[in-house]
């Protein structure tokens, strides 16, 4: 009886944490829509990157972009992190996982162009309704559900217009929306309070804003090459990618997380019933 | 004068050609690099085909046809395969 009770106050903690999230984020978006797409300098989620200035944002995007760099070829490669070691693991890579692949690109990027373009907020500007995919498929599939994310942004990119070398830096900045959840969060079931908020702290805020730094940091790095300006680029880029991803993701996710966990893992298909940690 | 274009297409025929090697020498990710590979150049594919017709960068409703062309297609060509996959696994 008091188990259950406790239970009811954990979920009805949860429920309030994701909509005072959910409100936080819908108030910033319309900050963004009072304030005008030409004044990114005035919207609130900027201030933290006009107070610290490009520099510092910099210097940390490049830490964020060394760590994540090593991370991507690490895993490719076998290696991970667990219980603070580093341990190899075996991925199986066969016509299953590979075609985890080509399903999770396909379907990513697929979404992401079909939906590229429309106006969801009119006359301002449009959301990516399908980033709310990319930490499902790390959560889900694991290692070869955030390449194929990274492969879906690519495809994404040469439709929606975006293709260039600044794209090589979204590759791996979607495959870190995709890792972080799968890799930090401790009960992937999106059936517990703990599984929630878990989602919040890491598919959400920690991956929107490393994946944002990651690509930010690329595009300011090869500025002479892309020719995107480092104002432009800390100034309105970061910020409008931390919140397009992290808004439609704190919406979306955790209910099709919800539905798509039994299935999948009915099936054999979660990461877990495939990979072995040595 | 730095092509990005032809650029991104080498890198992709360079994953490619290890991924080839690496399955050919029966070493494992090789078949996972030739996915990489392939679905790279296959965006190039795609992207130099949207240049040629000036599809490229433009707000044409075709590319969200496009887009959902290759939701549908890819999703399920990959469903099947992996349905099939594990039904003769079962065997």
């Amino acid at each position: 009886m008091s188990s259950g009770k406790s239970s009811t106050a954990l979920w009805a903690v949860t429920f309030v944490i994701a909509a005072l999230f959910i409100a936080f984020l819908l108030y910033i978006g319309i900050d963004i829509i009072t304030k005008g797409l030409g004044n990114p300098s005035k919207w609130l989620i900027t201030q933290p990157f006009v107070l610290l200035g490009a520099t510092t944002w910099f210097i940390i995007g490049g830490i964020l972009w060394a760590l994540g760099t090593v991370l991507f070829f690490m895993e490719l490669l076998g290696w991970t992190i667990r219980g603070g070691r580093l341990v190899r693991q075996v991925i199986r890579w066969d016509p299953v996982d590979v075609s985890i692949v080509a399903l999770t690109a396909a379907v990513y990027g697929g979404a992401l162009a079909a939906t590229g373009g429309i106006p969801i907020i009119p006359g301002f500007t449009w959301i990516r309704p399908a980033n709310a995919l990319a930490p499902l498929f790390g959560v889900l599939f694991g290692i070869p559900g955030a390449l194929g994310t990274a492969i879906g942004n690519f495809i994404a990119d040469a439709l929606s217009g975006y293709l260039s070398v600044g794209s090589i830096g979204g590759f791996i900045g979607n495959f870190i929306i995709a890792y972080v959840p799968y890799k930090l969060m401790r009960d992937q079931t999106f059936r517990t309070p703990r599984s929630i908020v878990e989602f919040y702290v890491w598919g959400v805020i920690i991956a929107s804003v490393w994946c944002s730094l990651y690509i930010s940091w690329w595009l300011d790095a090869l500025s002479p090459v892309i020719g995107l300006p480092s104002q432009f680029v800390w100034g309105f880029f970061a910020p409008w990618v931390i919140f397009n991803n992290a808004f439609i993701t704190a919406i979306v996710s955790p209910i099709l997380g919800y539905i798509l966990y039994p299935p999948i893992k009915a099936r054999g298909l979660h990461w877990t019933d495939r990979v072995e940690f040595k | 004068m730095f092509d990005q274009y032809a650029t991104l297409t080498i890198i992709g025929v360079i994953i490619l050609l290890i991924g080839i090697a690496l399955y050919a020498a029966r070493k494992k990710g090789g078949l996972m690099l030739t996915l990489i590979g392939g679905l790279w150049l296959f965006t190039m594919g795609l992207y130099y085909g949207l240049v040629a017709t000036k599809l490229y960068g433009s707000r044409s409703i075709l590319l969200n046809v496009i887009g959902i062309i290759i939701l549908i297609v890819g999703a399920t060509l990959s469903i099947v395969y992996i349905k099939k996959y594990l039904g003769q696994a079962k065997r």
